[in-house]
């Protein structure tokens, strides 16, 4: 009987929302696993409780969900955006359509049913006629067309016939290759979409998103290969080239042979040989620039890897370090002064996901999938230590306030503590429940916070490694950061919401909505006057920290905002973000000042 | 032609103020729906948004042969069901094993739950029982989920300890489950 009181209090702290520990959890587990009368008592508990809470939110804002309804039925049209969306949740793999098709809403299940047939893995080509009627003719058009003239492969392996017309839609996380019969390669990045065309012989491919790696093989000279941009035409003959780009801007690099980029609005045109680049914008100095590597020979960018995931200037701001999560095994080095990229640092052996200076700017931790941390002298550049951590690896990494310690959020329900001089074996507080995304340590070194999958931030005693505090979130705590002053500490919740906690009695100061969803990292100017936050929305924002009132938005990404770190001056701000490109910012009034493109990797 | 026909009827030309208003009288059931479920309320509001759009480019196929709030359940169904079977998918590669076990038995009792006029019912028992309750009982009730007051304010307000708050919603739900299938029972002999 006590034993079920027990499980009673539990659960209905469960259920207001509060963090469960480990011990907590197993209790019910047990009960869940073993007792099925009361595993159908609990879980009728949650489906009532359930309930009332969604009742309750209904008669709240019945209008205001029916307004959002409305605006998103017209923000995404009658069908065709909605298909896309489907695609990419589906299939996350490649699709064809056809270029002009409009759906209609009656046509609905007969697209989706050919959409969920390709994901099944059925060699299909839509037709490339206006609509489509019916499932069966959908159907009868799986045969291979006779005005095929390249082909795609998809994320999975697949491939399929193209035609003159067809556009190629590349979800995030994959890439696509065209191939021509006359042996042209196109690698798509990820998220582009392009449409592939033959006019009079000649090959056109109409980028209107995303990037693309070419290998062009020798065209006749009377029908050279064309790539256009919504601001550029780049004309090539027999080359290897790279074009990425938005709709405002279209950034050339030429790997071999020789590249002519025009701009569409003045119809400026510039040559550029390998080992240059152009970007066109709407007015811009129309100029070829070499690529500033430190070895440009060795060194080409990548346009297909899986994104960045942090960054943070070095302490003295010479550097900018840039974590890049694919397996192309990479941490980047912003070099500020030179504006150039330093030789990436080599060692890791999967996609890195934290990095960090220590305080003293003598060390800059990296944590990786490959579940090692690195400890790079800042002076040579080379690895001194290289700490294992438990379970799958590292989400953020935070040095004690002496520079003595180094403390990791790991994807494991752990956050891990290594002493810099000391051995390999690490100290492990535990009491998240789930994977610990942010870890931040107060100006005196005595206090660590964290937040995690499990909903909660937790305040720890380092000392005795004891959980103070568990303070439950509505959501994943992706984004930590403590005050300077060491009076309070800032959360990012998963609805965009930041909230300010008193450090010392963890009671809320206040909480304001940031960004539209998950805040992905929160942080501090180095005089505490100011916040930077990173968002799942693409965008990122700085806020006063006194007043809790935006100062500046950065919006330029195409791909979730990962990571913001300012300057030690505080004059600058730099964005890591999925779509592979770091963005600095004017800290204040938001202006862009550069953006550092896709990172670099050494040429198999 | 009853006035939610005619609304239908609208909606057919793609009146999107007739369809605006047949989502402001479904929403609740519909959220209500998901939130058995679905623990996260934004996660609710999300799927609940998908449905209406889902039934919204689908209208052409509801052939009337059932009450149109039973055509949307179905459609809130099947969104559920793809939703836990994500969120276990997610759970089981990321989470503890806490999270994982618990979205485990969500999405199978959904998977048990064929027919969803069950659920239908249950909502509306749920909405008649509320209102049938002990008036202490409802005040708590109204006051917690209604006017989002934590158990620890609650609990200051009636100078009580906050897991004796949080015992007292408990029974109170309890009491709710055991009136919900009395009236299910009920139904079911009158049907």
């Amino acid at each position: 009987m006590i034993e079920r009181e027990r499980i009673d209090d539990i659960w209905s702290r469960h259920l207001s929302g509060d963090c469960l520990s480990i011990d907590e959890q197993q209790c019910v587990l047990d009960v869940l696993e073993r007792d099925h009368t009361a595993a159908a008592e609990l879980l009728g508990d949650e489906r009532i409780d359930g309930m009332l809470r969604s009742l309750a939110e209904s008669a709240e804002d019945a209008e205001a969900f029916t307004k959002a309804f409305i605006d998103r039925l017209k923000a995404e049209g009658d069908g065709a955006e909605f298909l896309a969306g489907l695609n990419r949740r589906i299939q996350k793999e490649v699709v064809t359509l056809p270029p002009t098709r409009t759906l209609r809403p009656a046509h609905f299940f007969a697209a989706a049913a050919a959409l969920l047939m390709i994901a099944a893995g059925v060699a299909l080509m839509l037709s490339s006629q206006p609509e489509v009627t019916t499932s069966s003719k959908i159907a009868a058009t799986d045969k291979a067309p006779a005005n095929t003239f390249a082909r795609v492969t998809k994320a999975d392996g697949n491939v399929a016939a193209l035609n003159s017309g067809d556009a190629i839609e590349v979800p995030f996380g994959t890439t696509a290759k065209v191939e021509f019969t006359d042996g042209t390669a196109v690698k798509l990045g990820p998220a582009s979409r392009a449409k592939i065309e033959e006019r009079g012989g000649a090959k056109i491919i109409e980028l209107g998103r995303g990037s693309l790696d070419a290998t062009v093989a020798k065209q006749g000279g009377d029908k050279p290969m064309t790539f256009t941009t919504p601001n550029s035409i780049v004309t090539v003959l027999g080359t290897r080239l790279i074009v990425s780009g938005t709709d405002k801007e279209t950034r050339l690099e030429v790997v071999e042979g020789k590249v002519s980029v025009t701009r569409k609005s003045d119809q400026r045109a510039v040559e550029l040989a390998a080992g240059m680049y152009a970007v066109v914008s709407g007015d811009n100095e129309l100029a070829a620039r070499d690529i500033p590597f430190t070895k440009a020979d060795e060194y080409t960018y990548q346009q297909d890897l899986s994104g960045l995931y942090d960054t943070q200037f070095s302490p003295d701001g010479k550097y900018l370090a840039v974590a890049c999560g694919d397996a192309a095994v990479l941490t980047l080095l912003w070099d500020v002064e030179a504006k150039r990229y330093r030789a990436p640092l080599e060692g890791h052996t999967q996609g890195i996901g934290a990095v960090a200076f220590s305080p003293d700017g003598r060390w800059l931790a990296t944590g990786g999938a490959d579940r090692t941390i690195r400890l790079w002298d800042t002076t040579t550049w080379t690895t001194e230590r290289v700490f294992h951590t438990a379970g799958n690896g590292v989400n953020r990494l935070a040095f004690s306030p002496d520079s003595q310690s180094l403390a990791a959020a790991c994807k494991h329900p752990a956050i891990q503590i290594w002493q810099i001089n000391g051995t390999d074996n690490a100290r492990t507080l535990k009491g998240h429940s789930s994977e610990v995304w942010s870890v931040a340590f107060s100006p005196d070194g005595k206090t660590l916070v964290s937040g995690g999958m499990d909903d909660c931030a937790k305040v720890w005693d380092i000392s005795s490694g004891t959980v103070l505090r568990s303070l439950p979130h509505k959501g994943w705590v992706r984004a930590i950061a403590v005050s300077p002053k060491g009076d309070a500490f800032i959360t990012g919740d998963a609805r965009g919401f930041v909230h300010r906690f008193d450090l010392k009695s963890s009671e809320k100061l206040s909480s304001g909505r940031a960004h539209d969803t998950f805040i992905r990292q929160l942080t501090f100017s180095a005089d505490g006057s100011t916040i930077g936050v990173a968002s799942e929305d693409n965008s990122a924002s700085v806020w006063d920290a006194s007043t809790m009132r935006q100062v500046s938005a950065y919006r330029k990404h195409r791909s979730d905002v990962s990571s913001i770190s300012f300057s030690p001056d505080g004059l600058t701000a730099a964005t890591a973000s999925h779509d592979n490109t770091v963005v600095l910012w004017n800290a204040s009034t938001g202006q862009e000042l550069r953006t550092l493109y896709a990172p670099v990797t050494r040429q198999k | 032609m009853d006035d939610e026909a005619k609304l239908i009827e609208q909606a057919r030309t793609r009146s999107i103020e007739a369809f605006s208003k047949l989502v402001l009288l479904h929403q609740g059931r519909i959220r209500a729906y998901l939130g058995r479920y679905v623990r996260s309320q934004d996660a609710v509001d999300d799927l609940a948004q998908e449905v209406f759009l889902a039934a919204y480019r689908s209208l052409d196929t509801y052939g009337g042969d059932s009450p149109f709030g039973l055509w949307l359940l179905g459609i809130a169904r099947n969104r559920a069901l793809a939703f836990l079977r994500d969120d276990l998918r997610r759970r089981s590669r990321e989470s503890g094993r806490f999270e994982s076990v618990l979205a485990d038995m969500r999405s199978k009792q959904l998977d048990a739950e064929a027919e969803v006029v069950h659920s239908a019912n249950e909502i509306s028992a749920l909405e008649h029982c509320v209102k049938n309750l002990p008036a202490n009982s409802a005040q708590l009730i109204s006051e917690y989920y209604f006017n989002a007051r934590s158990s620890s304010e609650l609990a200051k307000m009636l100078g009580r300890k906050e897991s004796a708050v949080r015992m007292t919603l408990l029974r109170i739900r309890h009491a709710l489950r055991a009136c919900i299938q009395e009236r299910l029972a009920l139904l079911k002999g009158m049907a």
